[in-house]
């Protein structure tokens, strides 16, 4: 049973490239097993929020721990390769455009190890279960955004992190998709050694039981109590 | 005083750079140390794909040009030298111009031109497009994955490529000395042995390992440089090949200081 991971941040300050501030002196403290739901108006910075945590942007100053693990100042997730598995659903992109579905879920799979025969029975069931099956050797562009967006949840599926990220994860979702995600969400959150970290519109928060809800506004984060 | 803190911060933006460099280089470098059964598997097709787009699609151009190079070469000194008996000079010229220096420099230019552009523009997109995130988010070692494969490639591509066009060159010239000067392939080629040395053959495989590995690092690096907009995209394509170049040269410049000088 994996150690419990705990997730801390303390003045972080980023800057876009055009010099506009989207992190003014940013702090969070999430202890191991948190659910966090961030939200703020539009252009407030959720999603570089989010992957500044996570270590995959660097920010200007300040310090971010991930289960004892200094991300920044230093490699970002680079620190964390073959330590706690970390699991990103972006809000666009974050799909190798020259792969199939397939390739890209396989991809990181391989990397981890997983036995090559491991890793098509995974992928067979992942795909069908979100049903992506029949797309399964198209490209990221050939797909609509409701596809593009399951298949980075079919991604977290696979991977089964110990802590996860999620950038506006119920958009572009509806129907039985979006049960398929709610039902995915709950799973995970049922699972107390796992962190959750999920950035979006406010009115979603609740799908997050027992989330802490902060709203990032003018570069900081201000606490906002718990979601239902 | 202005002009000290001008030259500080420029000496001081370029270590910075060389220093980027490096860490790229040692990155790639552990990546291939930490290679396991599994991620070459995965790693495998993409550094065959770059061997097939550097060295297999460039073979003809690189070929071609190589060809010129050789007849154009002859075909000037012969007109310069024709008071002084311009055949014994056949094989001297083809190896000491072509084969040396300006050979390995044309190849090093037509990959850079094919090959280091396609490379920055590719990552750059791939920045843009979070899809060396995606990587780095799920513990795929984007240096071990992209940037591993180019390097090898760009090596093991451009040490070929720089053969097949010593190889052209020297047909074409022979081809130009049998036309003006009707000279038998025999002489020729005593010519050409005579007047190269062994180290010859050893500058060429290391020339095309840092030829090759100047280019692909700095190809990735401008491409990965990129912050938030697709205009970044054709503007780091153009460092990325006006550094190539100058550090293709200044190396050059280099080898011939340390070897021939």
């Amino acid at each position: 049973m994996p150690e419990p991971l705990a997730l801390s941040a303390s003045g972080l300050r980023l800057a876009a490239p055009d010099g506009r501030t989207i992190l003014r002196d940013a702090s969070l403290e999430l202890p191991a097993g948190a659910r966090a739901w961030i939200e703020g108006p539009p252009g407030s910075g959720k999603r570089a929020l989010l992957k500044v945590l996570a270590g995959l942007l660097a920010p200007q100053a300040g310090e971010v721990r991930l289960g004892g693990v200094r991300l920044w100042p230093g490699d970002g997730a680079g620190q964390l390769r073959g330590r706690p598995r970390l699991g990103f659903a972006f809000a666009q992109g974050g799909l190798l455009s020259n792969l199939s579905l397939r390739e890209n879920l396989a991809l990181p799979l391989r990397f981890a190890g997983r036995a090559p025969r491991q890793v098509e029975d995974d992928l067979a069931a992942a795909l069908a279960r979100y049903g992506l099956a029949d797309q399964a050797d198209l490209r990221p562009h050939a797909l609509g955004p409701r596809s593009r967006r399951l298949i980075q949840w079919a991604r977290l599926d696979l991977l089964d992190p110990e802590v996860i990220f999620l950038s506006e994860p119920f958009a572009d979702l509806d129907g039985p998709a979006l049960e398929l995600a709610i039902e995915a969400l709950a799973r995970w959150a049922g699972d107390p050694s796992r962190l959750l970290v999920a950035a979006g519109d406010p009115a979603q928060a609740s799908r997050l039981p027992g989330a802490r809800r902060l709203r990032l506004e003018a570069g900081t984060l201000h606490p906002l109590g718990s979601a239902p | 005083m202005p002009w000290i803190a001008s030259l500080g911060a420029a000496v001081r933006h370029f270590l910075e750079y060389a220093g980027d460099l490096a860490h790229l280089a040692w990155r790639a470098l552990a990546g291939l140390l930490r290679l396991d059964g599994a991620r070459a598997r995965a790693v495998g097709p993409v550094l065959k794909a770059q061997l097939r787009f550097t060295g297999e699609q460039g073979l003809w151009l690189v070929a071609g040009a190589g060809g010129i190079l050789g007849a154009v070469t002859l075909l000037q000194a012969y007109a310069q030298l024709a008071a002084f008996g311009p055949g014994q000079y056949t094989g001297l010229l083809l190896s000491a111009v072509i084969l040396r220096e300006l050979g390995p420099v044309l190849a090093a230019v037509l990959v850079i031109g094919r090959s280091g552009t396609a490379i920055a523009a590719e990552f750059a997109t791939m920045r843009l497009g979070e899809e060396i995130e995606g990587l780095e988010a799920h513990g795929v070692d984007p240096a071990q994955y992209l940037i591993l494969p180019r390097l090898l490639g760009a090596m093991a591509s451009l040490f070929a490529l720089m053969v097949f066009l010593d190889a052209a060159a020297l047909l074409a010239g022979y081809a130009i000395a049998k036309l003006r000067l009707g000279m038998p392939w025999d002489l020729f080629w005593t010519q050409v042995r005579a007047s190269l040395a062994l180290r010859d053959f050893g500058l060429t495989a290391l020339k095309g390992g840092v030829f090759g590995a100047l280019i692909a690092l700095q190809a990735c690096y401008f491409g990965l440089s990129v912050k938030a907009s697709q205009t970044e995209v054709p503007q780091v394509v153009t460092k990325a090949v006006v550094a190539a170049l100058v550090s293709v040269f200044v190396a050059d410049g280099l080898f011939v200081a340390l070897l021939y000088a």
